[in-house]
């Protein structure tokens, strides 16, 4: 309501950023916490490669500049 | 759709790292477009208002839940094959101990029932001989004029003469000399015609040319036939029984069949003769089949593979 919103507005913001961040954040304090690390089969390298095209595509997808920006979908969704 | 090209990587880490990778690689998504964002960088930044942040929070949304949820369950079906996997292999390890036990079980009742049958033959045996000796010589040794006590001693000879033949019969089916020295075939007619005699039934027994059959597989053979009588007149108050012994190439078969009173074999669990005739015949890769009927009789298959076994 401070940034100029409405009560419901800001309420929306309030609750789907808690939401995503409990459902993002959560999950990976709690898998590191109780050592979920021990349950991955993956070799080494195959880590090694998975962060790094992980890394890549985050590069690709938020640092370099692309012109057909904002994708259709999340025009869709923010009129809700 | 360039917005979507992390989301191969995280189906990668969901089917190789597990729901720790996806979550890890979620919060590094998170954090790097929320920077991106912050810094009017990236497919959210248009403009730094309510509309990029919502696209922001429903695009982690839309990414990590159904990865996570997709890790979650490849990790619990995981858990599950391995927890199956361990019952299998202990599963498998106790069904060779007990195969192992029966073996060791047969083989120790084989060893005792040599011994027992020697015991018979050798010491029981030889004394009942010895007494008929005396009770023979007792009998010459009586003046001519002492009737009754002739009789009495012609009664006492006939009597041991009998427990000697009982003994004998005894000695045989508990180890068979004649299977080790003649063969499957000889023991068997003799088997036959020895339960024939002592029941009072008719048993029909035919073979084809069985030649070379390890000593392991006739015996087997031996048993198996010799529990099937016994169960025919026992249980089945056959009257009639056929045994046919056939060979055909690697496999030896064996077919008794009785007109006895039969059983429902779908119902009845197997009594210890047949468990008996299974472990046996088991043990040498063999397999036994019982077809019968309540008031038809019983018709038991028996098959041996000779090679295996040799």
């Amino acid at each position: 309501m401070a940034a100029g919103y409405d009560f419901w507005t800001s309420c929306y913001h309030w609750s789907l950023g808690d939401a995503i961040a409990a459902l993002v954040i959560t999950p990976t304090l709690l898998y590191w916490c109780l050592k979920g690390w021990r349950e991955i089969d993956a070799h080494v390298t195959e880590l090694v490669a998975l962060i790094a095209g992980f890394a890549g595509s985050l590069y690709f997808t938020f640092l370099l500049p692309h012109s057909d920006y904002p994708p259709w979908f999340c025009t869709v969704l923010c009129h809700f | 759709m360039v917005l979507y090209s992390a989301v191969p990587f995280l189906i990668w880490a969901a089917t190789r790292a597990g729901p720790i990778g996806v979550s890890t690689l979620n919060s590094l998504l998170a954090l790097v477009s929320i920077v991106a964002l912050v810094e009017g960088k990236g497919p959210f930044s248009a403009d730094y208002s309510q509309h990029s942040v919502v696209s922001v929070q429903l695009f982690l949304a839309v990414t990590s839940v159904p990865v996570l949820f997709v890790a979650i369950l490849i990790q619990q079906r995981r858990e599950v094959e391995n927890f199956l996997r361990e019952s299998q292999a202990n599963l498998n390890q106790h069904y060779e101990r007990s195969q192992l036990l029966a073996h060791k079980l047969i083989s120790s009742q084989e060893h005792e029932r040599r011994r027992i049958a020697r015991d018979l033959h050798d010491h029981l045996g030889q004394r009942l001989a010895l007494l008929s000796v005396a009770l023979d010589e007792a009998s010459l040794a009586l003046p001519a004029g002492m009737s009754t006590e002739h009789s009495v001693i012609r009664g006492l000879l006939e009597r041991v003469d009998e427990i000697h033949d009982d003994v004998r019969t005894l000695s045989h089916q508990l180890h068979s000399s004649t299977l080790q020295y003649l063969g499957l075939v000889v023991a068997l007619k003799g088997l036959c015609r020895e339960t024939a005699r002592q029941h009072h039934i008719v048993i029909d027994f035919q073979s084809n040319d069985t030649d070379g059959i390890p000593q392991e597989v006739s015996l087997c053979a031996f048993r198996v036939t010799q529990e099937a009588l016994n169960n025919a007149v026992t249980h089945g108050q056959a009257g009639q029984i056929g045994v046919r012994l056939q060979r055909k190439e690697d496999l030896l078969r064996i077919y008794i069949s009785d007109t006895g009173i039969g059983f429902d074999a779908g119902v009845s669990s197997d009594g210890l003769g047949l468990i008996s005739m299974r472990e046996r015949l088991r043990m040498l890769g063999g397999r036994l089949i019982v077809n019968s009927q309540r008031g038809k009789g019983t018709d038991i298959t028996a098959e041996v593979p000779i090679k295996e076994a040799a």
